[in-house]
């Protein structure tokens, strides 16, 4: 099996924003800004995660690096199940680990057990050396939990989008860079300015002792974004969130960027998650593509096949509304109605329904549909497309 | 000529000197015709936008240059007119939507209300009736319902307000609008239906526009002419396609390059090296020289005359790209 | 590469970028005119103060030459015990012996002036610094925690608020001793868990919102080193100019409680005043003759006290870039 290879999967995330305020009672109203997404990201490729402004695609990142809490999913890491970790409260990381592993696990026979797969497969065999000890496998599960946090929060790193607000303004260069060992506790003074000094080379603020004792205001946007990309990755993570890093850069400056980060996934050997607005910009930053829509992934595929031959009629009039930088090239008219609902409560169907101009009676009648692989690895969510309803 | 601009020189003063925002522009617009002014951040696009309409802050001080209106009954030049005749011009004559539109509507009075009082404050003597007429009018052009003329700017999408800003820079049918920056904080979809709308409106009332942007391919979709603005001079002026297929300046043709797109093959993207210069104190010479592959010794000492080089296609450049030349930038 | 060409020490580099920071701030702040008056009257009074023992020797060597037995029994420099012989009838008025007069004690006001100097900037700094401290903790963190502590801490500050200080410290001192120190640490808890921190938590508020504490967190960073690492010091330019109003605030109080005889402090200006006060020579016409005994201690609280709120609103455009012109 190849899952070796997998840096991260992430199994049926949902996150819930509570969209009203109670005192009394039970909040009902949620907003499903993330809701049911799966994918997987294998080490040195790159997923870029597309939408438009609220589809969940930055909720996802955050999740991922500890900002937000998973309201349910599972969040693998290099064969490790970091879901536990992100829960701030100890009894939610319980009953995480109870509902996941220990009720599914006691129900089955030793056989069942054994046949499982992946990263179930792992936990299993831990259940069973355990002697299928409920209490044992628990405390096994959370052992270390802080010390573990830790380690979590440097093999994931994130890149924030607005280089002018994502770095402190009364700290040096020096400091922010160094941060994450700081935090961490690497090294001693000496190590960590050479450390830093070779991040900074890395990511092209040469000569670094020029740029390390200026403060961010004394730098230009690039200069910031290519701090804050050193900040990221000085803890040598195996991956890293990056929540559209160019799209407050300019164009000239913007594709040296790209290619930097292009250039040190390669020297670091890590992956992407490469949040963005822009499709022409995923293009170029990742192999797959997962178009967002409503916090559930429509289409994911192999980005170039994606961008060729665009299935869910989401992707196809977003790619179709995308201005293309050649006035002699007519694109055809996005296929859409209405506009972006906010997703609180939706009901169970197709969440695309309201817009999709292809909807027949099927979509209303039957929930969300599932992705399905209709062409080699690249998977579509449409029963329409699917030829499941016609 | 409908709107012509020669030598616009505008300068910000500072404590540290003066920061030439606007330093030497000249374009022609026609009317009917779509002129995009593209350039990266700090370049001086908006202060083009304020110069012509006389919006300056304080510390804004005129240099040199004319723009002249023409009115109906000849041309007039909009910087030497006093203030009382500049208002007339403004909106009635040339109009705005401006950068972050959506922020530009009051929240505490209905949108409508709003636009009626556009429309009041150059035309007193219309009636309200017929101003609410004008307004259902104009939010039917800009694909709104009427009927929402009497909500409140929270209730409309962010696509609305676009569309309601559009409509308040339409109600005084002027001959010119500046659009800078219409759709930037907008999605591609929303996007894409306001820019359609919006070049929809200008060929039906047949009006003149001036596109501000960084995004070349928006740029791209909706301008008849391109200039291509660079530390407060324009470096390049033709019509859309020979801009796009024949960049003569350097700096255009790594910017052509240097943007990605969903179609087409995947092509090497260009990076640029360095960075813009800061306007305080440009660069002696050619103020693309520190950054540009082609630059000699005369880049850096003379500044390059801005001419034309082709018919109706302008230059400022020692040293323009010749056809089929591949530019090579020493980046990375 | 990768060979290190810091040559310098990490905290020689930070004093330099201190060192630039300050002179940038120094030239933003040489424009204010009267934030420079009141920089000014602050140095004026401080060396004022730390001449205070040249005083009574220079006094001595002018006019007591010839007594040495005199100024020793009756130490007539002395601002608290001090007492003139050769005066027939005190309070005297101005004169050579007395630059500033005699109070109804027979006491040397320059000399009370004089030694009250110091205790006053004590006073008015330390509660100051005690407000600001527990003001920008309670601040951040209030901001950074949310929930039930910064509910419980903005409700807190309401009351504070809303209780009469003043009343409070008159309450306070009939059960004990209102010496000094107590007071500067009554008054700067009073007013650490007041207003102060409605102001710094709303700052600490914007602050927390900004992409670099979620890079820090996502770093691992711990809360604690969020809110003394970041959040702090964002907000403590601020809560510097704060802690420069809030001296003014202290050093007033203590003038208001020392004229209305609550506090148990043996000399300050209050107290000359209080002293006036209490003899009677501020009532009717008196307070006209005997002018010596009210005016300058009044003027040197009102200058002191306005001096800090002019530096203050000085600091605050250097500190405010909103009130900063570009």
């Amino acid at each position: 099996m190849q899952t070796n290879d997998v840096v991260l999967r992430i199994e049926n995330l949902r996150k819930l924003f509570p969209a009203e305020r109670k005192i009394f009672g039970k909040v009902k109203l949620f907003v499903h800004a993330v809701d049911d997404i799966t994918f997987e990201i294998r080490r040195k490729e790159s997923l870029a995660l597309v939408g438009e402004s609220g589809c969940g695609k930055t909720t996802t990142g955050r999740v991922l690096v500890g900002l937000e809490e998973p309201t349910s999913g599972r969040i693998v890491v290099e064969q490790e199940d970091v879901t536990p970790l992100l829960y701030e409260d100890e009894s939610a990381a319980k009953r995480y680990v109870r509902e996941t592993y220990v009720k599914r696990f006691s129900s089955m026979s030793d056989q069942q057990l054994k046949s499982l797969t992946g990263i179930d497969a792992v936990y299993a065999q831990r259940f069973l050396d355990l002697g299928k000890n409920e209490a044992k496998f628990v405390d096994e599960m959370l052992q270390n939990r802080r010390e573990r946090v830790w380690q979590m929060r440097r093999r994931i790193q994130m890149i924030f989008q607005d280089p002018y607000e994502s770095l402190n303004p009364r700290m040096t260069i020096f400091d922010i860079v160094a941060e994450p060992l700081n935090i961490h506790g690497v090294g001693n003074l000496k190590e960590r300015e050479e450390l830093v000094a070779k991040m900074l080379f890395d990511v092209g603020l040469t000569p670094p002792e020029t740029f390390m004792f200026r403060f961010p205001h004394e730098l230009s946007g690039g200069q910031r974004q290519r701090v804050a990309i050193a900040r990221a990755l000085i803890l040598n993570p195996s991956f890293v969130v990056a929540d559209e890093p160019t799209s407050m850069l300019d164009v000239s400056i913007r594709t040296g960027v790209m290619k930097l980060m292009m250039r040190l996934a390669e020297e670091h050997q890590m992956s992407y998650l490469y949040i963005t607005h822009d499709l022409a910009v995923a293009r170029y930053m990742s192999n797959d593509i997962a178009v967002m829509y409503l916090g559930k992934i429509v289409e994911r595929g192999p980005t170039e096949e994606v961008l060729k031959n665009p299935l869910h009629p989401y992707t196809q009039a977003l790619l179709a509304a995308v201005p293309i930088p050649d006035p002699e090239m007519k694109r055809g008219e996005p296929n859409i109605k209405g506009s972006v609902p906010r997703p609180i409560n939706p009901p169970p169907r197709c969440r695309f329904f309201d817009r999709c101009p292809y909807a027949v009676k099927f979509c209303e009648d039957n929930d969300h549909p599932p992705l399905k692989e209709v062409a080699p690895k690249h998977f579509v969510a449409c029963y329409v497309v699917a030829g499941e309803a016609s | 000529m409908l709107l012509s601009v020669r030598d616009l020189r505008m300068y910000y003063r500072t404590k540290m000197g003066y920061v030439k925002a606007v330093d030497g522009i000249n374009f022609d617009l026609d009317q009917g015709e779509s002129l995009g002014i593209v350039g990266e951040s700090g370049c001086g696009k908006t202060s083009i936008s304020m110069t012509i309409l006389r919006l300056l802050p304080d510390n804004a001080e005129f240099k040199t240059g004319s723009v002249l209106f023409d009115t109906g009954n000849g041309p007039v030049d909009l910087v030497k007119l006093p203030e009382s005749e500049m208002r007339k011009y403004r909106w009635r004559g040339i109009s705005m939507i401006f950068q972050a539109a959506m922020n530009s509507l009051n929240p505490v009075y209905r949108v409508g209300d709003q636009i009626i009082e556009a429309i009041q404050n150059h035309f007193p003597d219309m009636p309200l009736d017929k101003a609410r007429e004008k307004v259902a009018e104009l939010f039917t052009l800009v694909g709104l319902d009427p009927s929402r003329m009497d909500q409140y700017p929270h209730q409309y999408s962010g696509g609305m307000k676009q569309r309601a800003v559009i409509a308040m820079a339409l109600a005084c049918d002027p001959k010119v609008i500046i659009a800078d920056e219409p759709t930037t904080a907008l999605d591609v979809i929303v996007q894409d239906r306001i820019l359609k709308e919006i070049r929809k409106i200008q060929k039906k009332l047949n009006m003149a526009m001036i596109y501000i942007s960084h995004d070349i391919a928006v740029i791209a979709e909706v301008s008849d002419k391109i200039a291509v603005m660079y530390a407060g001079k324009f470096v390049e002026l033709a019509d859309a396609v020979t801009v796009f297929k024949r960049p003569m300046h350097p700096y255009t043709y790594g910017l052509m390059h240097a943007f990605p797109s969903t179609v087409g093959e995947k092509t090497e993207l260009v990076t640029i090296p360095g960075e813009p210069p800061n306007l305080l104190n440009p660069p002696k010479g050619c103020r693309f020289a520190p950054r540009c592959p082609k630059a000699d010794s005369v880049c850096l000492d003379v500044d390059p005359k801005y001419r034309e080089v082709e018919k109706n296609h302008f230059v400022a450049c020692h040293h323009p790209v010749q056809p089929k030349e591949v530019v090579r930038f020493y980046a990375d | 590469m990768t060979e290190m060409v810091v040559a310098e020490p990490l905290w020689k580099i930070r004093l330099k970028l201190w060192v630039r920071s300050f002179k940038t701030g120094w030239e933003l702040f040489k424009e204010k005119k009267l934030a420079l008056f009141g920089l000014g009257v602050i140095i004026f009074f401080a060396i004022f103060g730390l001449l205070y023992p040249l005083y009574p020797m220079i006094m001595r060597n002018l006019f007591w030459k010839d007594d040495p037995f005199g100024y020793q029994t009756f130490m007539p420099y002395d601002p608290i015990i001090g007492f003139d012989p050769d005066i027939v009838s005190h309070p005297s008025p101005p004169s050579l012996r007395h630059p500033l007069g005699t109070d109804p004690l027979g006491r040397d006001i320059l000399s009370m002036i004089m030694y009250s100097t110091p205790r006053e900037f004590v006073l008015g700094i330390t509660a100051a610094l005690i407000t600001v401290i527990i003001g920008t903790i309670i601040g951040a963190s209030a901001a950074y925690y949310g929930g039930v502590i910064d509910t419980f801490f903005m409700r807190l500050a309401d009351i504070v608020m809303l209780f009469p200080s003043l009343a409070l410290l008159m309450v306070l001192s009939a059960f004990m001793e209102l010496t000094l120190f107590r007071l500067a640490l009554i008054m700067g808890i009073l007013a650490g868990f007041g207003s102060i921190t409605l102001v710094l938590k709303a700052q600490a508020l914007t602050v927390k919102v900004r992409p670099f504490i979620d890079a820090a967190k996502s770093t691992g960073a711990s809360d604690a080193y969020i809110i003394f690492r970041h959040i702090i010091p964002n907000i403590l330019p601020l809560s510097f100019l704060y802690m420069m109003f809030n001296v003014t605030g202290a050093i007033f109080t203590e003038a208001v409680l020392s004229f209305l005889g609550l506090a148990n402090i043996r000399m300050s200006w209050g107290v000359i005043i209080q002293m006036a006060e209490s003899s009677g020579y501020l009532m009717g016409a008196s307070i006209g003759t005997y002018w010596w005994l009210w005016l300058p201690a009044g003027v040197c609280i009102t200058l002191l006290c306005s001096s800090f709120y002019f530096l203050g609103r000085g600091l605050e455009e250097i500190v405010n870039p909103r009130l900063r012109k570009r």
